[in-house]
């Protein structure tokens, strides 16, 4: 299977749902032009005949290779790490979760060296902190 | 330019010189250097994660960091694609072809600085066609009314679409999915809510700042994350005298100009970029006669001819930006934001209110100009050691950045979680094949787009007949299926 012609099916599923969200829009009554209605319509029926387009007529970019790639170990472990670090933002403490995030993502991204994981999460979670604490007057969450 | 007065032009210009804000653009020049230089990061991820930081900055600083950022990152995109094939970004895939058969031969350092002085004095030729063009479209985009706005978004929307690379189908459902983004929130005629998903922080739409970020810095970073890559291989370098350049840039003179004025015209089409303007340029200084004068002189002009029409975009863009409202390509649509922070509402009215502001942005594009060409020739030998910087070390770096950044601009949590998630969406389509500039570009203009079609049709009584019978909205929408049927032309050849 080509990878655009699951991009496609998907596409055209996404103009659906957003066919009906936009049909549950509150409007207002006599407006003197179009309602708020017309523009998410309109995006609705670009992506159902875009995504049937893609679908029909796909690339020649196999899916297998996406999902690969998407696949890969180190991306997911990345990305999975990224995710708790921005959804943890506002409890945790900066420097402590900066710190965290750091050298798990250093050890994720293949550093093995005792001296850089002790180091850099703890440099790099103290520079950025004073920088934006002092540099950019920006308080950032702290435990105080 | 008298349609600016004189002393006006000269104080916004003088604040520039004060050494806090000559401190500023040379740390956007250096971050710029950083940015571009490292394989897969970009000058617009370096502006959309620097954005944030100027929240609590003045306009001049503000402006010094971040044209500092685009107008040395745009260069910096060569040094990787000169030394190991891998183009800093999409602009300077062209610099790649003759670039790194230089470096090949041995003649990196000819190559870098040949890069350099192309770029800088394309940089140049952009900001002068800028103070001249800007203030006269402004002046003209004062006859603008809501009907030739909608044309001119949606013109820039299918440019953007059908020159991002990839299929013109794929541009535009990009483009689709980024004015979805723009459509959430209270709706600007009517005032109801749409597709809040019942989160108070998505009353006000879908913030555009932490968005960029996502998508461009985010989405590139998880990219950059899964990417199976070793250590850069440096090639040997030849040194090659500076004081040789001058004599090279008087050789290929013409060629500089008339790839400078392309990158210049193509950077004021709304929506397009540095790679196409790159790759017009290349093409037209490919010539058989320059061939038969040796490798190296053939060599010369490929680079010459790319790297100015790719920084020669930089002035051409803000033309749009600072006129219109609407961004030349992704950097100033990331600008936009950036503008919107220090409170001011690009358009025309722009440079009539602000003519101080308006010389400051010329004054700092001319200073960091010239940081770049000190810097890039005085440092050409020690800008490729950015390339070694392990993605170990750098991806974590960035990520903290984005993270920080997106919650300094409101101190709100939420965005940061906005970044993580829109940046794994936009991950997701990079990885089907999807480019993220329609998305982004969608998500500036479709607001632009949606308003003002609503408001032309409630002026004229909704009479559709209003955008082909204005003359600019009929020129527009013709150049629009001009552009489809070109894009779907250049899909059918083999």
């Amino acid at each position: 299977m080509k990878a655009d012609r699951l991009a496609g099916i998907a596409g055209t599923g996404a103009g659906i749902v957003l066919a009906a969200a936009a049909s549950q829009l509150e409007t207002l009554a006599g407006q003197p032009t179009l309602s708020a209605r017309f523009f998410p319509y309109l995006l609705s029926c670009i992506l159902i005949f875009g995504g049937l387009l893609l679908a029909l007529k796909p690339g020649s970019l196999p899916l297998a290779t996406v999902i690969e790639k998407l696949l890969r170990r180190r991306g997911l472990a990345f990305a999975a790490v990224f995710l708790i670090y921005a959804l943890t933002f506002r409890y945790a403490d900066f420097r402590l979760g900066t710190w965290a995030f750091v050298l798990a993502a250093m050890w994720i991204l293949g550093s093995r060296s005792r001296l850089e994981l002790t180091l850099l999460p703890l440099a790099i979670s103290a520079t950025t902190y004073l920088l934006f604490r002092y540099g950019f007057t920006v308080l950032l969450p702290v435990w105080t | 330019m008298d349609l600016i007065p004189f002393d006006t032009l000269v104080a916004g210009a003088a604040t520039v010189f004060q050494p806090e804000i000559l401190l500023w653009t040379l740390i956007g020049v250096l971050v710029g250097f950083v940015f571009g230089a490292s394989p897969g990061l970009t000058a617009t991820t370096g502006v959309a994660i620097a954005t944030p930081l100027t929240f609590g900055a003045g306009f001049d600083v503000a402006m010094a960091l971040l044209l500092g950022i685009y107008s040395a990152g745009y260069f910096a995109g060569s040094i990787p694609a000169i030394l190991i094939n891998t183009p800093g970004a999409p602009g300077n895939a062209a610099t790649a072809l003759d670039g790194y058969r230089l470096a090949r031969a041995g003649k990196a350092d000819l190559a870098i600085s040949l890069a350099v002085i192309a770029s800088v004095i394309g940089g140049l030729i952009s900001i002068a066609i800028l103070m001249v063009a800007a203030p006269n479209l402004a002046a003209f985009a004062l006859e603008f009314t809501s009907v030739e706005y909608f044309a001119l978004g949606l013109f820039g929307l299918i440019c953007v679409a059908a020159v991002s690379g990839g299929s013109l189908v794929k541009g535009i459902l990009g483009a689709t999915i980024g004015m979805f983004l723009g459509t959430m929130g209270i709706d600007e005629v009517g005032g109801m809510p749409r597709f809040t998903l019942g989160l108070p922080e998505l009353q006000g739409g879908v913030p555009l700042i932490p968005t960029l970020i996502a998508f461009f810095a985010v989405a590139e970073m998880l990219l950059q994350a899964s990417a199976e890559q070793g250590p850069a291989d440096l090639p040997p370098q030849q040194r090659h005298p500076v004081l040789r350049l001058p004599g090279l840039a008087l050789q290929h003179s013409w060629l500089l100009l008339k790839s400078s004025i392309i990158g210049t015209f193509i950077g004021i089409l709304p929506g397009t970029g540095p790679t196409i303007a790159a790759w017009i340029a290349y093409g037209q200084s490919q010539r058989r006669e320059a061939e038969s004068s040796g490798e190296e002189y053939a060599a010369s002009r490929g680079i010459i001819a790319a790297e100015s029409a790719n920084n020669a975009v930089t002035g051409g863009a803000l033309v749009p930006l600072l006129t219109l409202g609407i961004p030349g390509d992704t950097v100033t649509a990331v600008l936009i934001g950036a503008l919107l922070i220090q409170g001011i509402d690009p358009g025309p009215f722009f440079i009539f209110e602000h003519g101080d502001l308006f010389a400051q942005i010329l004054t700092i594009l001319l200073v960091a100009a010239l940081m770049t060409l000190v810097l890039g020739l005085g440092a050409r030998r020690i800008l490729p050691k950015i390339l070694t910087i392990p993605p170990r070390i750098l991806l974590p770096i960035i990520a903290v950045l984005c993270a920080a950044g997106a919650f300094s601009i409101g101190h709100a949590p939420f965005e940061v979680g906005l970044i993580a998630v829109l940046g794994i969406a936009g991950y997701c389509l990079a990885r089907f094949g999807f480019p993220m500039a329609p998305v982004v570009i969608g998500l500036v203009l479709g607001p632009i787009i949606e308003v003002n079609l609503r408001n032309g049709l409630a002026a004229n009584a909704m009479d559709l007949s209003v955008f082909v019978t204005r003359p600019i909205s009929a020129f527009l929408l013709a150049a629009i299926l001009a552009t489809l049927a070109w894009s779907a032309w250049r899909a059918r050849k083999p």
